[in-house]
């Protein structure tokens, strides 16, 4: 069953034209990944489909029309998206974060439950739960920007270059945690990624974005194997 | 004037009490103008030079409804609430379309109201000066040969209950965790479900309803005009800018701070005169923010990539 499905998506800002129709799909408790070099109009994607850009074309999530609604109500219908850049609340502190992250949820016990699970995923941000998240490192605000976003119990959760500015040991952990995410709680994720082997790695399929369009999808252990993705991608 | 001052150890001891107990309700009148400028500050990141005309708006009003014959405890329960719906209005009319401007029109926009209230004010009631009925009673204590009157306990309970109340509602409630994330990142605010243009016109009005309560305290004090709060809201700023911005308990202090130094100026350096009293809290605010540029009870972030 498809979760999130994106029909002919074309975006951008002002006259400039990001995206040229690009449809992709993502099943219940799948990782797709979505490769492309810088500028092909990966991040647009994600903004488009949690609407911070305008856009036209078909966004449903479990068959309902998102498209053109406001971001925090798309927020509410259960798409979570960690941004680019981390994003996270730098004067709140970390459990303020992962608290406001439980914003569109009213079951206290569950969202309790839910931070203790955080904290069990990053025992970094237990360590931390009491600073601001202003004062934490690369990493950590990673993780925070993570956990923040699964605090939503999303339907779909966007990843936007998890491992982008982060050091090669951290964001092996990092994948590992989010292979962990996906296999035991079952969340649906769309990750967008530079760094195409590790991703590839935890996912069940893959698209390729080129120039705004998507030039090659399947199978994310076919696209692996592509020699023009082995070439372009994984440098070979 | 000259003022005739016994020189014996306990008149002189007197005296510097009862002008520090003068300049803490004075100080209290201005954290409490300080408070709603450091609210609208924390919920939109925008210093609302206007908020003293509104506040002055809110006054008048008040008086209106007492001539009216409505008592004034409940007039100014009333005008807190038009005034919380004035201010969510003229946000979501006026500052809404440049939010995301450079600051220096949000600056403009905000002066821009200051003038806009400041002469519908003077417009609807005149420029004379009135008297307000004040809803503290008319009662001095004396301790020892100082007075402390029934207002200077009113207003310290005032301040205390609105900064215990703020301080609840932003550390303790969803919806303060919600009004400070928006304030602190308005685009993961929405990506996280928060109804952003919602908080912003709910701390605008909020600001507008404690503005109001300002109002109340000033008029009681002195007599209505409509440029009655020209000097409280440099006073006010003076206070929320040596308190950290951004702090409840911090905008408390610094009036306090402002208003003790301003009264112990009249008091010990009259030859200031009335004009270059100012000049007190401007130096306060140098010598603080040289000291502590984040203010006593700011927070420093350390934003790192």
């Amino acid at each position: 069953m498809k979760v999130l499905d994106v029909k002919n998506l074309e975006a951008g800002y002002g006259r400039i034209k990001v995206l040229h129709g690009i449809s992709l799909s993502v099943d219940e408790g799948a990782v797709s990944v979505l490769l492309g070099a810088n500028g092909a109009g990966k991040t647009t994607t994600l903004r488009a489909i949690s609407g911070l850009v305008k856009s036209k074309g078909n966004i449903l999530l479990d068959g309902k029309e998102m498209s053109g609604m406001r971001a925090d109500v798309i927020a509410r219908s259960g798409v979570a998206h960690a941004a680019e850049g981390r994003g996270t609340f730098t004067d709140l502190t970390v459990e303020e974060n992962l608290r406001v992250g439980a914003f569109r949820r009213t079951d206290k016990k569950e969202i309790a439950l839910d931070m203790e699970q955080m904290y069990e995923l990053f025992p970094r941000l237990l360590e931390r739960r009491h600073q601001k998240a202003g004062n934490l490192s690369g990493g950590e605000q990673q993780m925070l920007a993570v956990g923040r976003a699964l605090m939503l119990r999303p339907r779909v959760l966007l990843l936007d270059e998890p491992s982008l500015g982060l050091a090669p040991v951290i964001v092996n952990g990092l994948f590992a945690t989010l292979s962990r995410i996906n296999k035991e709680l079952g969340t649906t994720m769309l990750i967008v990624e530079q760094n195409a082997n590790l991703a590839l790695e935890i996912a069940t399929y893959a698209y390729v974005l080129e120039s705004g369009k998507i030039s090659l999808e399947g199978p994310a252990q076919e696209i692996a194997a592509h020699d023009g993705v082995r070439a372009a991608y994984l440098g070979d | 004037m000259m003022v005739c001052v016994l020189h014996t150890w306990e008149t002189e001891m007197d005296y510097l009490l009862q002008q520090l107990l003068n300049g803490v309700t004075i100080g209290a009148v201005y954290a409490s103008l300080g408070l709603a400028l450091v609210l609208i500050y924390r919920t939109t990141n925008i210093a609302n030079f206007a908020q003293g005309e509104m506040a002055t708006f809110s006054a008048f009003l008040t008086w209106q409804l007492t001539q009216w014959g409505v008592p004034i405890v409940l007039s100014i329960l009333i005008v807190i609430v038009i005034s919380a719906i004035i201010g969510a209005v003229v946000y979501a009319i006026l500052v809404r379309p440049v939010q995301y401007k450079d600051e220096m029109t949000i600056i403009i926009v905000t002066l821009g109201l200051f003038l806009a209230f400041n002469s519908t004010t003077g417009a609807i009631w005149g420029y004379m000066q009135k008297t307000s009925p004040t809803p503290f009673p008319d009662v001095v204590w004396m301790m020892g040969n100082v007075r402390v009157s029934a207002e200077l306990v009113s207003f310290i309970l005032v301040l205390v209950a609105i900064s215990f109340g703020l301080f609840l509602l932003f550390q303790k409630t969803r919806l303060g965790n919600a009004l400070r994330a928006a304030a602190s990142n308005a685009q993961s605010a929405q990506l996280v479900g928060i109804p952003y243009t919602k908080m912003m016109i709910l701390g605008w009005g909020m600001a507008a309803g404690l503005g109001a309560v300002s109002g109340a305290l000033v008029s009681s004090r002195l007599s209505l005009d409509p440029n009655m709060m020209a000097d409280v809201i440099i006073y006010g700023f003076a206070s929320a800018v040596i308190g950290g911005m951004s702090s409840y308990v911090g905008v408390v202090v610094g009036g306090l701070i402002v208003g003790v130094s301003k009264s112990m100026t009249i008091a010990f350096l009259p030859a200031l005169g009335a004009d270059l009293q100012i000049m007190v809290p401007l130096v306060l605010i140098v010598a603080v923010l040289i000291v502590k540029p984040e203010g006593l009870f700011g927070k420093t972030v350390a934003a790192r990539v």
